[in-house]
Parts: structure tokens; C-alpha cells; sequence
């Protein structure tokens, strides 16, 4: 019970219990997908709806709109034939209908202006132009509402609320309810628009790129550590990447030839050093150690020598690895013996070394870690037993216990 | 072999359900495009995107070594792609590949490798994928992020997915170029090809809106011997929207240990905020083929916090931090070693303003501290992207002050700076040039500058009304992508009459 009531707890902490679930009102509308309105009127849908009039009365052309770009509001002759503006005493009727009473704000509009055709006269002022840019998207009413979808599938709360905005379209949560590869297709390009070049899904459409987000997968590509995390997303499904994504995208990182400057800082070469010994961070996913790093590492002539005062450049060696480094056999290891730092990230090691540069000391010093003879921890035989018999003689005892 | 022509064969069995364009069959390439101007902003549904594109890339870099001498890096390399996109309202087939090829202009050498060569098959309604020649996997464990030679195919039955990859990995010799004189042998310099061979199976949920949910398994054989085998598990679950939990982890079946695993957990309580805690455990494992996995090597496990605001549309702060917590060492003959500790510590933050969408201004800061030593750095961004970001210039440097016990010769203070122009004047064409400059005591100071071109060339056909296509019917890509950033597209899907409507 104190579980449950922990976890209510934190869900509350977290605004879940009164948050909307990512489809209603108050979700948030990508403005790379809806720009920006503006919607200088006064239309109260749901007192509307409850005089009796339906969707399609107002909104009639939506049966045969194919594209975002269908300005589907009722003309001003629909309205007018409730709303009566040309009458003088309009504003005291029911419905309301001085020109005031819809266009919010607006005080130049007089009866005067309407035409007998119930449209405003050709010279009559203008109010406010309501500013409906189309969505950013591939999108038919006339498709879904043959596919059997109706209004408030996507509409969601517009039969409850007063101003028709940007807040009462779909969000892609809404969209993937049907569109689930299933009832209705999945595939990003089904919606968003495609990129005439690559055929992939267009990310640039003007304003801030379009980028997922995170809120289904981990795939925010907003996050400012991103360039960081978005293994995980490529590593559970690399073809939602390629969505929009050619692999030679992938490439020009993992196996460019010009490294971006913002993943590592700018003094990154002389101090990885920290971040390798860390092991925070997967080198070789992006180089190739064996070659990327003698690179500098021979010719700046900071390696190659297994230990100071060793073969290759004594000079180099020497400033990489300490004093002490190596340490002699038999003495207690001090604090910058290599032990410490091979344990902690023996990948570093092998950037520069090979492993027979160690088995020259080790063929003689145990470097196996506590436990590793315990039965079961290693798979004894493994590679037909070559790497055993890099040290071993056939029926040493050591490997006795050992499967 | 029976067994992909078994594949090949299913693929080219004439696709059920093409016809059903009006109901869940719908697909966004299935539509025809009788509209005029922007009409290629979307696929047509029988078209083909034919492109190319060229990239040259320079590189100077200078860097004083230790006996005082120059040495000088300037490699050139161009890069072609090439890509082919059947958009067909059925099955789909295309190409993609990428070429690289360059020399070193102060060294000499030439080196040239295709880097991909994939040709994928796609039937109706993509319940399946074949992707056959030279190409990346990405999967968690010993695959990772592989390129291989190879076959990867995919399908997706109900709301279940099957998945296998075979292939021979490749190695990339091409960051450093060889010189004429070098001692490498050429056993370094091969791609991967010999008695390498790595193959995997996964199996995965499909079609669920916040679920994602994988196992795996992947074998690594080098020589002809098992090298790797790794079980994984991917999964994430996202929950209205505000929470999105993540789990990771490979099972090193040799080595009998967890190599890797995390739990990730991330929030919004409200839109503006994220707050995210995470959760590693780390063991990464060597092949068991190599000496290497003879060595012990300690886990840690990693604890870290993150909180993410943006508290208005022209800021966004970060800030991270975590603890590294490591085994308490010890020597090999079991003497404690108190002074190299057991915690590591990372703090990281930041602030990225934009007074006007066209300017960025980006303060970081990052510190290490533990174990291993003590990092500071703070860095700079100051970025202006005008004409609606055909220009990009990006100013950035930082100081950092390292003081690292266990290697005191890299004690000191750092710093770089360093300057980047990229323009995009026109859709086809890009170039940058940018140059660093690092003030370092330890490896003298350093120079870089690199530079690239790329150009796109491509075309798009249109097989308008069922016409047999023409010269007049390649649109140059080039014409349409200058469409792109028009938000009056408009989108159209004809053929969907509508027959009744049941709207409130």
C-alpha cells in the first residue's frame, strides 16, 4: 500500500494525474507542423452545436477539400444567413450579429456594408484578416471521412470549446491511433511532406527544423546532449532513422574524415586522455583506433614505446606514461603503476599496445583479477584454447577447475 | 543462398492489396499528383528520384611534436553518392551507395573504398524489407554500429517483427592515410574479408505507438572463431506522452556477465520542463579470441540526473550531473589502494540563448572530477545563421584547466578557439571552411583548417496519367527542392472520392 501510494504520489509530483495525455486541447502543436494563426474572431462552436447545427453546415467544403492548403472556414453569406448584420439593430438580436459581435474588436463594421446579397459591400472596410497558414503536411478531409473518420476523431475538444485554434488539430499522438501501419499507414512520408531530392521526409520547412521529440521513443532530437544518446534510438530501430536519414548521414560521422568540432570540445586531442580512462564514451564508434590514433600518437611521438626508457621513442614514451608506470616486480604497486588505469579502461591500452607487449611481463605475473578461475566464470577453451596457451603449457595445472 | 532466393521470390510475387488504395492500404507514395507547382513536395506514386551528389573534403592540420618539428597532415578526399528511389504505390526498390576516395597532399598515397552499395526490396504496405550489399547495422551489443558486406531483411507480421543481418564486417583504413613509406603491413589495411563473419536475429514489437520492445542476439567470429556472442533488449515505453521509460542491456554469453545495461527514465511535468535519471552498468568485454580478455577489467556503475528547461522559446538551460562508482581497487595480490578512490564525478551545464531566431549564443561548462582527476571547461557559441540560414557562421572556443594526478606532465591550462563559414546559397550546392587553433603547453600549440564543397545534382520523374515518361518529364531536382521551404504546399490525394460523411 505505501508502494502504491509512493507511486501516486510521484505520478502527481509529476502533473500525470491532471495532464492531458498528449491528444487533447492543451497538448502542446508543433509550430514546424502548424504555423503560427491568427484568428481575430469571436465563434463559440460548442453554443453553436447546441443549437442544433452540425459540423458540415458551416464547414461544408471540407467533403470535397484533397489538401492543407483548402481554406475551409463558411463564407460570409453562410454565416449571414443567421447572423444578420445588415439589419440596424443586429447587435441586439439572437443570434447576435453585429459585425462586432464575430469580428472581435472591431468597431468600423456598420450595417450599412452588407450588400443584399448578404456579403460585405466591395468598398466597405476591412476587418482584421483571419490568418490561417496551411499545415505542413499531406492531408485530405475528403480521404478520411471516406475511410469512415469523423470530426471529433481529430478535432478533439472543438465541440466543447469557443474559438476554433491551432490547439484543436491533431497532434501525431491523435494521428497514430489509426495510423498504425495497420488501419491506416505509418509511414512518415504518409503525412509529412517529402523532400523532392531524396524522396525521404522533409525536416526543413522553414522556421526551426522538423525533429522528433521524444515523446513516444527516445528520440529527442532536441536535446542538447543528443549527439550523445541517439544510439539508443538507432539501436532499437534503425529504419525509423532512415525515415529521413541516408546512411551516408551516419557516415559522415562514424567514418568521416572531417570530425564535428561540437562533439568533442576544442582541446579535445590533449585532454581525451581523462574522458578514455573514464570509459564514459565509445572512441571507436567513431574512429578507428588502430589508425586514428598513431596517427598523432606516432608522430607526435607520445607512444609506441611500451614503457619510458623502452623501445620506440623514449622521448614520447616518456611524456605520455609517468615514472613509475611500469613499476618493478616484486614491489608494492604505487599509485601511478599502469595496473590501475589497465583495469579501469584496458580498452585505452589497446588503442597503442598490442597484447603481446604485456604477455612479455604477465607470462609470469598473474593478470587474471579475484574470481576469474571460479568455476563458471570463464568459458575455458574458448578460440580452441589459443588464448589459454599463450601462456599455458598443455597440462599446467592452473587450468585445472577450468572448463 | 536457397534462402534468400526464397526472399528475392516473395518479393517479386505480384503484392496483395496494391489495389486497396481507399482504405488502410493508403499510402503516402500512392498518391497521384495532378496538382501543379509543388506537387513534388509529396510523393506521386510512381515516380523515381535519381540523385548525385559530390563532396570534396580538405584538410590542413600542423602539429609540433615533441622533438620540435612540424608534422603536417593535408588529406583531400572526394566523395560521391548516389542514390536511386523507386517511389511506387507497390513494391519499392532502390539504391543507395557512397564512394571515397583521397590522397594525403603532404605525405602522397591514395586510398579508395566504396562505403555503401545497398540495394533494399519493399513490398506493398512495407511489411517487409530486404536490403542486400554493402551497408550499416545498428543494433545494441557486439554488432553495434557495423558495416558490413552483406544481407539485412526484415518483416513484420501483425504486430510482430522478425529481423537478420549476416555479413562480413568492415574495417575503415581511410582517417589516416597511408604514406608511400609506411611500415604498415598490409594485413592492417585490410576491409574485414577472410574467415570474419558476423550474423544476427532480433525480434520486435511493430505498429505500437509508444512501445518499443527488441530482443536480440549477435555473434562476432573473427578468424572462423567465436569472438562475441551478446544477447540484448531494447525496450521503451512511453506514457502519455510526459513519461518515456527506457531499458538497454547486452548479455556477454561468453564472458557469462552483463556487459552493458541502463535504465532510463524521463519526464515533463510540465511542456517547458524535462527531468530525466539515468542508470548504467558498464563491463565491456574484449574478444574472447584476443589476449586482451585474459586481463581483468573492473565495472562500474554510473547514476546520473539531468534537467532540461526551456522556459521560453528563446532560452533553454541544461544541467547534468552524475557519480562513477567503481569497484574498490585493489592490486592483483590483493593490496588495497585507497588513494586512487572509488567515486567519479561529472558535472555539466548549459545556457543557449536566441535574441532573434537567427542568432545563438551557447555558454557550457563541464566538470570531471574523481578518480581519473580533475577536468574544467567552460566554452562559448556564438552562431548567425542570416538569409533564412544560407549563411551559417559559427564562432566557439573554451578554457579548460586539467589536472590529471595520475599523469601530472598534462597538468595545465588549455584553450582553442575556432572559426566556421558554411554558406548554402542555393539548395544545390554547400560549402564550408573552418579553422582551429589550439593553444595547448603539453603538445605546443596546433593548427587546422578543412574546407568542403558538395554539390547535388538529381533528377525526378514523373510518370504523369499513366504516360509513358519522357525527356520533358525529369524535373531537375534541383528546381524542386527550391520549392521546399514554400509552406503553401499543397497536398492532394484524388482517388479517394468521398461517399458519405459522418461528421457530428
Amino acid at each position: 500500500m505505501k508502494r502504491l501510494t509512493l507511486l501516486l504520489s510521484l505520478l502527481a509530483v509529476l502533473g500525470l494525474t491532471g495532464a492531458a495525455p498528449g491528444s487533447g486541447p492543451k497538448a502542446p502543436r508543433s509550430a514546424s507542423v502548424y504555423p503560427a494563426q491568427e484568428i481575430p474572431l469571436r465563434m463559440v462552436h460548442q453554443r453553436h452545436l447546441a443549437n442544433g447545427l452540425t459540423c458540415e453546415v458551416c464547414h461544408s467544403s471540407v467533403l470535397e477539400s484533397t489538401q492543407t492548403s483548402d481554406r475551409n472556414l463558411p463564407p460570409h453569406t453562410l454565416c449571414a444567413a443567421c447572423h444578420r448584420a445588415e439589419l440596424p439593430n443586429a447587435h441586439e438580436m439572437f443570434p447576435k450579429s453585429g459585425c462586432a459581435d464575430c469580428h472581435e474588436g472591431w468597431t468600423e463594421g456598420k450595417p450599412e456594408h452588407i450588400g443584399p446579397d448578404l456579403a460585405p459591400l466591395p468598398d466597405a472596410p476591412k476587418p482584421p484578416p483571419v490568418v490561417l497558414p496551411p499545415a505542413l503536411l499531406t492531408f485530405s478531409h475528403a480521404g478520411h471521412l471516406a475511410a469512415g473518420a469523423v470530426c471529433l476523431d481529430c478535432h478533439i475538444g472543438i465541440d466543447q470549446a469557443e474559438r476554433g485554434t491551432v490547439q484543436h488539430l491533431p497532434t501525431m499522438y491523435t494521428c497514430l491511433t489509426c495510423h498504425d501501419g495497420r488501419k491506416a499507414p505509418d509511414e512518415c512520408t504518409t503525412c509529412h511532406l517529402q523532400d523532392p531530392a531524396t524522396g525521404r521526409q522533409a525536416t526543413a520547412l522553414g522556421g526551426d527544423p522538423m525533429a522528433p521529440i521524444g515523446r513516444f521513443r527516445p528520440d529527442d532530437h532536441t536535446d542538447p546532449e543528443w549527439i550523445h544518446r541517439h544510439e539508443y534510438a538507432a539501436r532499437a530501430d534503425q529504419d525509423q532513422c532512415s525515415s529521413c536519414h541516408e546512411q551516408r548521414q551516419c557516415l559522415e560521422c562514424h567514418d568521416g574524415v572531417q570530425k564535428l568540432q561540437r562533439i568533442h570540445p576544442g582541446d579535445w586531442q590533449m585532454t581525451h586522455g581523462l574522458q578514455a580512462l573514464r570509459r564514459d564514451l565509445e572512441c571507436k564508434a567513431c574512429h578507428d583506433s588502430e589508425t586514428f590514433c598513431k596517427d598523432c600518437h606516432e608522430t607526435a611521438a607520445t607512444s609506441m614505446g611500451a614503457f619510458p626508457g623502452e623501445r620506440g621513442n623514449p622521448i614520447g614514451s616518456a611524456r605520455f606514461h609517468p615514472p613509475g608506470w611500469k613499476g618493478e616486480l616484486g614491489e608494492v604497486a604505487n599509485a601511478e603503476h599502469h595496473s590501475f588505469q589497465a583495469r579501469r579502461s584496458l580498452e585505452t591500452c589497446s588503442t597503442c599496445h598490442q597484447p603481446d607487449q604485456c604477455v612479455e611481463c604477465h607470462s609470469f605475473v598473474n593478470p587474471h583479477g579475484n574470481g576469474y578461475a571460479d568455476p563458471g566464470s570463464w568459458r575455458f577453451g574458448q578460440g580452441d584454447g589459443a588464448v589459454c596457451s599463450t601462456c599455458h603449457q598443455p597440462g599446467d595445472e592452473a587450468l585445472n577447475g577450468l572448463r | 543462398m536457397r534462402w534468400l532466393a526464397l526472399v528475392l521470390a516473395l518479393i517479386a510475387t505480384p503484392a496483395f492489396g496494391a489495389g486497396d488504395v481507399t482504405k488502410g492500404g493508403v499510402r503516402s507514395t500512392g498518391f497521384t499528383a495532378p496538382g501543379q507547382g509543388y506537387s513534388l513536395l509529396r510523393g506521386d506514386g510512381t515516380g523515381v528520384f535519381i540523385t548525385g551528389s559530390a563532396q570534396t573534403e580538405w584538410r590542413f592540420r600542423a602539429v609540433r611534436t615533441a622533438n620540435d618539428e612540424v608534422a603536417v597532415w593535408s588529406p583531400l578526399w572526394q566523395l560521391f553518392h548516389f542514390t536511386i528511389r523507386d517511389d511506387g504505390a507497390r513494391r519499392r526498390v532502390s539504391f543507395e551507395s557512397s564512394f571515397r576516395g583521397g590522397t594525403d597532399l603532404s605525405r602522397g598515397g591514395f586510398r579508395a573504398e566504396v562505403l555503401t552499395a545497398f540495394v533494399d526490396l519493399e513490398p506493398t504496405h512495407r511489411w517487409g524489407l530486404v536490403r542486400i550489399g554493402r551497408q550499416v547495422v545498428t543494433t545494441s551489443g557486439a554488432a553495434g554500429f557495423t558495416r558490413m558486406d552483406g544481407v539485412r531483411a526484415r518483416m513484420t507480421l501483425h504486430r510482430v517483427g522478425v529481423e537478420a543481418f549476416a555479413g562480413v564486417p568492415l574495417r575503415t583504413r581511410l582517417i589516416a592515410l597511408q604514406g608511400p613509406d609506411s611500415d604498415d603491413d598490409a594485413d592492417s589495411l585490410d576491409t574485414g574479408w577472410g574467415r570474419d563473419f558476423t550474423w544476427g536475429a532480433a525480434i520486435f514489437l511493430a505498429g505500437h505507438k509508444a512501445t518499443q520492445l527488441r530482443f536480440g542476439i549477435q555473434d562476432r567470429l573473427r578468424d572462423g572463431k567465436l569472438a562475441r556472442r551478446h544477447l540484448t533488449l531494447d525496450f521503451s515505453q512511453g506514457i502519455a506522452t510526459r513519461v518515456l521509460v527506457r531499458v538497454n542491456g547486452a548479455v556477454d554469453m561468453l564472458q557469462r556477465r552483463i556487459n552493458d545495461a541502463t535504465i532510463a527514465v524521463e519526464a515533463r511535468p510540465a511542456d517547458p520542463i524535462k527531468i530525466g535519471v539515468d542508470y548504467h552498468h558498464w563491463q565491456p568485454s574484449f574478444d574472447a579470441t584476443s589476449v586482451w580478455s585474459v586481463f581483468a577489467s573492473d565495472p562500474y556503475d554510473l547514476v546520473q540526473g539531468r534537467v532540461v528547461a526551456t522556459p521560453h522559446r528563446a532560452i533553454r538551460l541544461w544541467f547534468a550531473g552524475g557519480t562513477q562508482i567503481h569497484k574498490a581497487p585493489v592490486t592483483a595480490d590483493n593490496v588495497p589502494r585507497p588513494e586512487v578512490g572509488r567515486f567519479s564525478g561529472t558535472v555539466r551545464g548549459g545556457v543557449t540563448v536566441r535574441p532573434l531566431p537567427w542568432i545563438r549564443v551557447q555558454i557550457t561548462e563541464r566538470l570531471v572530477t574523481g578518480t581519473a582527476g580533475d577536468k574544467l571547461m567552460v566554452g562559448g557559441t556564438v552562431g548567425v545563421t542570416p538569409w533564412e540560414g544560407r549563411l551559417a557562421v559559427t564562432l566557439r572556443g573554451d578554457v579548460q584547466r586539467y589536472d590529471f594526478d595520475l599523469q601530472s606532465k598534462l597538468k595545465g591550462d588549455y584553450g582553442s578557439v575556432g572559426l566556421e563559414i558554411a554558406g548554402n546559397p542555393v539548395p544545390w550546392f554547400r560549402a564550408r571552411v573552418s579553422g582551429d587553433a589550439i593553444l595547448t603547453p603539453w603538445l605546443r600549440n596546433q593548427f587546422q583548417l578543412s574546407a568542403s564543397l558538395e554539390f547535388l545534382l538529381g533528377t525526378h520523374l514523373r510518370r504523369g496519367d499513366g504516360t509513358d515518361p519522357d525527356l520533358a518529364a525529369w524535373e531537375p531536382a534541383l528546381l524542386a527542392a527550391a520549392g521546399v521551404s514554400d509552406p503553401r504546399a499543397p497536398s492532394t490525394v484524388p482517388g479517394l472520392d468521398p461517399v458519405g460523411w459522418s461528421g457530428r
